[in-house]
């Protein structure tokens, strides 16, 4: 299978290339150079590859081993391109992408798996490099999934947003809830895990 | 570890997802592939319209039969009438509520509430209907009353439906206990 690495950055530079996609798909249609299928096709694959790691990241939050996380992945990209007909980008496509990620996560209550956390991670499609292996990598994912999962859908949205250094209003907007109440959760969230770091 | 070290971790985790293949995006583009939430909610719809079906089906089949006394036929076929009736109105609803989440416009806080909340109505539906189920069923034999086949029949059945409803029962307690607390 081939593998296609994707870099998480969000700088101005990647807003400019999305809206530069869509002038170019803009201008092939009114040319008739692409179906307006085409079109969607395209800009449904430039969001994928544009948030593919935080797609994978929200799922691998949410999932409880390999299996659950590719049906929860294959769900948010039929949920993206179900409404990428509909998104008009009057929101920026981060936030849309985050929306209908976290929500599609969110709605999907599956049978929780009783098999411990690490049995779990192995299946999940993760690439562990061998020279990473030194440095306790699979350890620390082993830890970090372990804490996500303990919380409950609504923090683990607060969480994975703050852990990729979005701002309270960000995530206000997505999670729907007010700015102070998103910082009390947290700071409920740290306390815990510090907490529990202490036990450990 | 440490806050930083979390966040330094889910920083690498970004990296390390294998990223959807030209495939997978050729797959998604050729069939139209449905989300759990809506299969669900397909699964509501299907279950409304068969409840319909056997309630209309019980009316036809059980008054006109002559294998129960006459005195009870008609409460039999009303207690079927209604058991299958209340079935199909229930299964419409969470349908309905289900098919109502929207995941491109609505909030996390929202789908998350709404989602935990028909759950949790699916789970006190069922606790619902089981005891009605045995109602009805007991009904039968007791109406029932010498003929040996009708009672074999139903008691075979029951014992089928009891096993396989016992194990389904078990697992959406133990998802309930979750929801509740």
């Amino acid at each position: 299978m081939p593998v296609i690495m994707v870099t998480e950055d969000y700088p101005m530079q990647a807003r400019i290339e999305w809206w530069l996609r869509r002038v170019w798909m803009s201008l092939s249609v009114a040319v008739g150079d692409v179906t307006d299928r085409q079109v969607l096709q395209r800009r449904f694959e430039a969001v994928i590859t544009q948030h593919s790691a935080l797609i994978s990241r929200i799922c691998f939050s949410y999932a409880t081993d390999g299996e659950e996380y590719k049906d929860l992945r294959q769900d948010v990209l039929i949920n993206i391109w179900k409404g990428i007909a509909t998104f008009r980008g009057d929101a920026s496509s981060l936030t849309w992408v985050y929306r209908v990620t976290l929500n599609t996560c969110v709605s999907t209550v599956r049978k929780r798996s009783s098999r411990p956390a690490t049995e779990r991670l192995d299946t999940m499609p993760i690439d562990f490099p061998e020279e990473r292996e030194e440095e306790g990598l699979r350890e620390r994912f082993e830890i970090l999934h372990r804490l996500i999962s303990e919380l409950s859908p609504i923090d683990k949205a607060i969480v994975t947003m703050w852990l990729d250094e979005r701002s309270y209003d960000e995530i206000a907007e997505v999670v729907g809830m007010s700015k102070n109440n998103i910082g009390l959760r947290l700071y409920r969230i740290r306390e815990r895990w510090r907490k529990q770091s202490k036990i450990s | 570890m440490t806050q930083e070290q979390i966040r330094e971790t889910w920083q690498e985790a970004a990296s390390r997802f294998y990223a959807p293949t030209p495939d997978e995006f050729e797959a998604m583009y050729r069939r139209n592939k449905e989300t759990a939430l809506e299969q669900l909610a397909r699964k509501y719809k299907r279950f409304s319209r068969l409840g319909l079906i056997m309630g209309i089906m019980c009316c036809c089949y059980m008054l006109p039969n002559m294998v129960f006394p006459e005195h009870l036929r008609i409460w039999i076929t009303l207690s079927f009438c209604t058991y299958f009736l209340i079935c199909s109105a229930m299964d419409y609803w969470l349908y309905k509520g289900v098919s109502a989440i929207d995941c491109f416009t609505m909030t996390v806080s929202d789908v998350a509430e709404k989602a935990m909340y028909y759950k949790r109505k699916h789970l006190q539906f069922i606790a619902m209907l089981l005891p009605m189920a045995f109602a009805v069923i007991g009904l039968i034999i007791y109406a029932g009353g010498g003929n040996k086949y009708l009672i074999a029949g139903v008691l075979f059945g029951a014992l089928v439906g009891g096993c396989i409803g016992y194990r389904q029962y078990l697992d959406f307690m133990g998802e309930y206990k979750k929801l509740a607390s």
